[in-house]
């Protein structure tokens, strides 16, 4: 292991973009341990010296007031060979807030002055550093400018020619003189100001959110598709399973421990086919919409659009990003809600994605299942996704008895995303996914094809039946979706197609599969991530709310018609 | 009577509609406004509940059904958020034909006295009360709202249907003594396009709510805390952050310590420039220094401008 350069900064001054310049490909997320705050860790190389670069989690105060605050400020009580402050020049008074309390820390620490490229004028960095006491140089993260002098700090860092950092006076008062000394006049927005601002005006924002959802929607499902259709199945198609099966067929004789691995729903083929081939494509089409939604500036925006009907749900508008994602799939979404601090708040969301919103396969389904009949029909139940959306968030936050956050977040400009960034952002999360949501997702399959060959599980569909005729007024062969679909919620909806179902019956049937269990790979993730009790009381939750709701509908329907 | 209960409330519980927006009768018997779009929507609206008061004013147990399923939630809510002690001494402004709220703040034994500027309403309730809740200790009187003295009251109840709210509640504030609680329900969303709201953004910070379904909110303000342009305690008025018109500037004279907010240059002498507000009370866009903040609005309502 090479020395540990520590790079911090507040939220949102361009400390990734500086971190994925400095850093090749060689950067892994990692858990702080003991807690869910997240970080980066990246090996670099600078002048031909090799060391780490650690991404502190970008934090305004150093006063250790939440968990992510806490891990930073344990990063800069360890013994990194010296620390990279990323100042803001736009926002002098509380990047030279925050410097001043690193400081206080006494390690070796030199300090970029980033995003440069915003203030009419220059920084006036001799000083800076001369009321710092620490070498600073200026840098604009997005075009590369002032990289190599950073480099060239960094390199005095692990040679240990920068002397610790001495402890100043801090405060605002003290912030607020250096900041007045040193400042350089704001560049004026402009046109992109203009119509960042309009965009969390309600008129116009809110409707342009909904355009913008709904083509990133067509991105996210048109793009996924065709990666899963036309590239990732045809190539495992083609050279992964038939030499896999050929090889268990040699080596296994016939029979039930056959079946199991390459059978119908065979373990080898099943933990190859969802996650890599069926999960994946959505997985990078999704993160590839919401980097660019990200970069582009423009989720901070939607939170505040959203604010208002999150807050019912005990939630914050920022809490968005897990619920986009499970329109893609739920396992990332589920994922994604580690950085939430409380606890309840993430099994609100978990909860809430896993009822009522149908992943892109299921969208899909229903949607093939739903729009031959009537397009109304699609519209009545999206319409029904996203009340029982909030429904249940609204019911699950006050059983849980969740605190709602107050939003204070800061609007950052418009900016048109970078390429290379988004590429890398992207790869970076697609690693992520493959190695913590893949295996979870391979255990349960594994077990459920267990299930399957022993009969286990078309046993259990023969007992749903009186259920399925009678209560929910479906066709007895109803009852075998409803037991595919603990494989792909898809599945709880494609079989309909061919039964013939009337137009009540396809919206119980529609709505069942919607508030239906969810998929086996997001059972592994739930277990994961919140233990077997809480996903165990989920599963019971949405089986009982699925059917009782349904067979409302269905009962209701049959008294009025 | 639990059997009676059930057996009479089926037929008038439209599903989910316990805390339906409860129509207190006319407050306000003066001169009938002429009817704006708020007024004729509200009537429609209020013509469904009018249909079940009728029918509770004549049978007994119909309007013991009434109340519990309509008033009782929200009554325990209110009562809960003003921490009444018993046996306090309350005033009901708007108390209306049918006076539910007045008549279950006596049962839960308090001293109740409710007024309402509509003498037919007024007389409407004695005899209500007479036939519903002898023995309770609530009086009826007419008078108006706006000229009410709460002096001597532990807390103020404004119904829902009071107007003009915001004077009534006004008044109520300026008369009643330190430490007492006012109680007033607010239409929110779309209802107030129906019924008259108090501004939203003018209620400080120490105003405890209460959400329920269908668009109706119980507010709690209690005196002597400072609180945002309501003249509390005969204190001088202060603008917050929450009440700064959109597009309007001001310099910040409080503001909370708070991590986040202080480094997003939100602190006392900045100057603060109000960008846009969300509907539902979702957050505003405040400028600082050139940086773009969402502050909740529950928050902008703590920070006091000069
Ligand atoms: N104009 C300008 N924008 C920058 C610069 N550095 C970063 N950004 C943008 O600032 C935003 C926040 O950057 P990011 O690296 O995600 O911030 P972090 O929260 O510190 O990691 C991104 O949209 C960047 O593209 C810069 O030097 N100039």
């Amino acid at each position: 292991m090479g020395q540990e350069i520590l790079l911090i900064g507040p939220p949102n001054v361009g400390k990734s973009v500086l971190f994925n310049r400095l850093t090749g490909l060689d950067v892994s997320m990692a858990n702080y341990p003991g807690t869910t705050v997240e970080f980066k860790k990246g090996e670099a190389k600078a002048d031909g010296r090799r060391f780490t670069l650690i991404d502190v989690p970008g934090t305004y105060d150093l006063k250790a007031s939440n968990e992510a605050e806490k891990v930073a400020v344990e990063m800069l009580s360890g013994s990194p060979a010296g620390a990279v402050f990323v100042l803001d020049a736009k926002n002098l008074e509380s990047s030279i807030h925050l410097l001043l309390q690193v400081l206080d820390k006494g390690i070796p620490t030199v300090a970029a002055v980033n995003r440069s490229d915003l203030v009419k004028g220059r920084v006036d960095l001799e000083r800076l550093s001369a009321e710092a006491g620490i070498p600073v140089i200026r840098t604009v993260a997005v075009e590369g400018e002032g990289v190599p002098q950073l480099e060239e700090l960094i390199v005095r860092l692990l040679d240990g020619t920068v002397p610790p950092a001495r402890p100043l006076f801090h405060g605002w008062r003290e912030a607020e003189r250096i900041a007045g000394r040193v400042r350089a006049a704001p560049e004026d927005g402009g046109r992109r100001e203009r119509w960042g601002d309009l965009m969390v005006r309600p008129i116009p924002g809110i409707p342009l959110a909904i355009i913008i959802l709904i083509l990133i929607f067509a991105f996210v499902v048109g793009l996924g598709m065709g990666l899963r259709r036309f590239v990732l199945m045809p190539f495992f198609e083609a050279f992964v399973f038939p030499p896999l099966t050929a090889a268990v067929e040699a080596t296994v004789a016939e029979g039930m421990l056959r079946e199991i691995l390459v059978g119908e729903y065979g373990f080898l083929i099943k933990s190859i086919e969802w996650p890599l081939g069926l999960v994946l494509p959505y997985i990078i089409s999704f993160y590839l919409a919401l980097s660019i939604l990200e970069d582009s500036g423009y989720l901070p925006r939607l939170a505040v659009l959203v604010d208002g009907v999150f807050r019912r749900m005990g939630l914050s508008g920022s809490n968005i990003i897990p619920f986009l994602l499970g329109y893609g799939c739920a396992v990332p979404a589920i994922m994604s809600t580690r950085n939430m601090s409380d606890r309840r708040k993430r099994v609100v969301v978990a909860s809430v994605v896993c009822l009522s919103v149908p992943c892109v396969a299921q969208s899909g389904a229903f949607i093939a299942l739903l729009a031959e009949h009537s397009l109304l029909l699609v519209v009545l139940l999206f319409g029904f996704s996203l009340m029982a959306a909030f429904v249940s968030g609204a019911a699950i936050s006050r059983l849980l008895g969740v605190r709602r956050d107050m939003m204070v977040q800061e609007i950052p400009e418009l900016l048109l995303p970078d390429m290379r960034m988004l590429g890398k952002k992207l790869l970076l999360r697609v690693r992520h996914f493959l190695k913590d949501g893949v295996v979870p997702m391979v255990v349960i399959i594994g077990a459920a094809s267990v299930l399957y060959e022993t009969g286990v599980l078309l046993r259990v569909s023969d007992l749903m039946e009186p259920l399925v005729t009678g209560w929910l007024g479906l066709p007895k062969e109803a009852s075998t979706p409803l037991i595919l679909g603990v494989f792909r919620r898809e599945l709880a909806v494609l079989p309909l197609l061919d039964m013939g179902l009337g137009t009540l019956q396809l919206m119980t049937a529609s709505v069942i599969a919607l508030l239906y269990i969810p998929c086996i790979a997001v059972i592994g993730v739930l277990a994961k991530e919140f233990g077997l009790k809480v996903s165990a009381v989920l599963l019971l939750a949405t089986l009982a709310v699925s059917f009782l709701v349904g067979g409302m509908i269905a009962q209701a329907g049959m008294l009025l018609f | 009577m639990e059997g009676e209960r059930t057996q009479c409330g089926s037929p008038i519980m439209p599903a989910g509609s316990i805390d339906a927006p409860p129509v207190e009768a006319s407050s306000k018997g003066r001169s009938p406004a002429p009817l704006g779009p708020r007024h004729r929507a509200g009537s429609v609206l209020g013509g469904v509940f009018k249909t079940l008061e009728a029918l509770a004013c004549r049978s007994t147990v119909l309007a013991r059904v009434y109340e519990e399923l309509f008033y009782s939630p929200t009554l325990h809510r209110e009562m809960d958020m003003a921490e009444l002690a018993a046996g306090s001494k309350v005033l009901v402004v708007g108390s209306g034909r049918l006076p539910m709220t007045a008549v279950h703040l006596a049962r839960h034994g308090h001293d109740v006295t409710a007024v309402d500027n509509d003498a037919a309403a007024t007389s409407a309730a004695r005899r209500f009360s007479q036939r519903s809740a002898a023995g309770l200790n609530v009086r009826f009187e007419t008078g108006d709202g706006v000229d009410a003295d709460a002096d001597g009251y532990d807390a103020v109840w404004i119904t829902f249907s009071a107007s003009p709210k915001q004077k009534v509640l006004q008044r109520a504030l300026d008369t009643m003594s330190e430490g007492a609680k006012a109680v007033f329900r607010n239409p929110r969303g779309v209802v107030t396009r129906f019924y008259e709201p108090v501004d939203e953004e003018c209620l400080g910070p120490s105003a405890k709510r209460s959400r329920h379904l269908l668009g109706k909110e119980s507010v709690m303000l209690a005196k002597g805390a400072c609180d945002g342009p309501f003249s509390v305690g005969g204190s001088q008025r202060r603008i917050t952050l929450a009440c700064l018109q959109c597009g309007l500037q001001g310099v910040i004279a409080e503001c909370p310590e708070d991590p986040v907010l202080n480094a997003l240059g939100l602190r006392p002498g900045k100057t603060v420039v109000s960008i846009s507000r969300q509907p539902f009370g979702g957050p505003l866009l405040a400028s600082v220094d050139g940086r773009k903040v969402a502050i909740d609005a529950q928050v902008a309502s703590s920070i006091l401008l000069v």
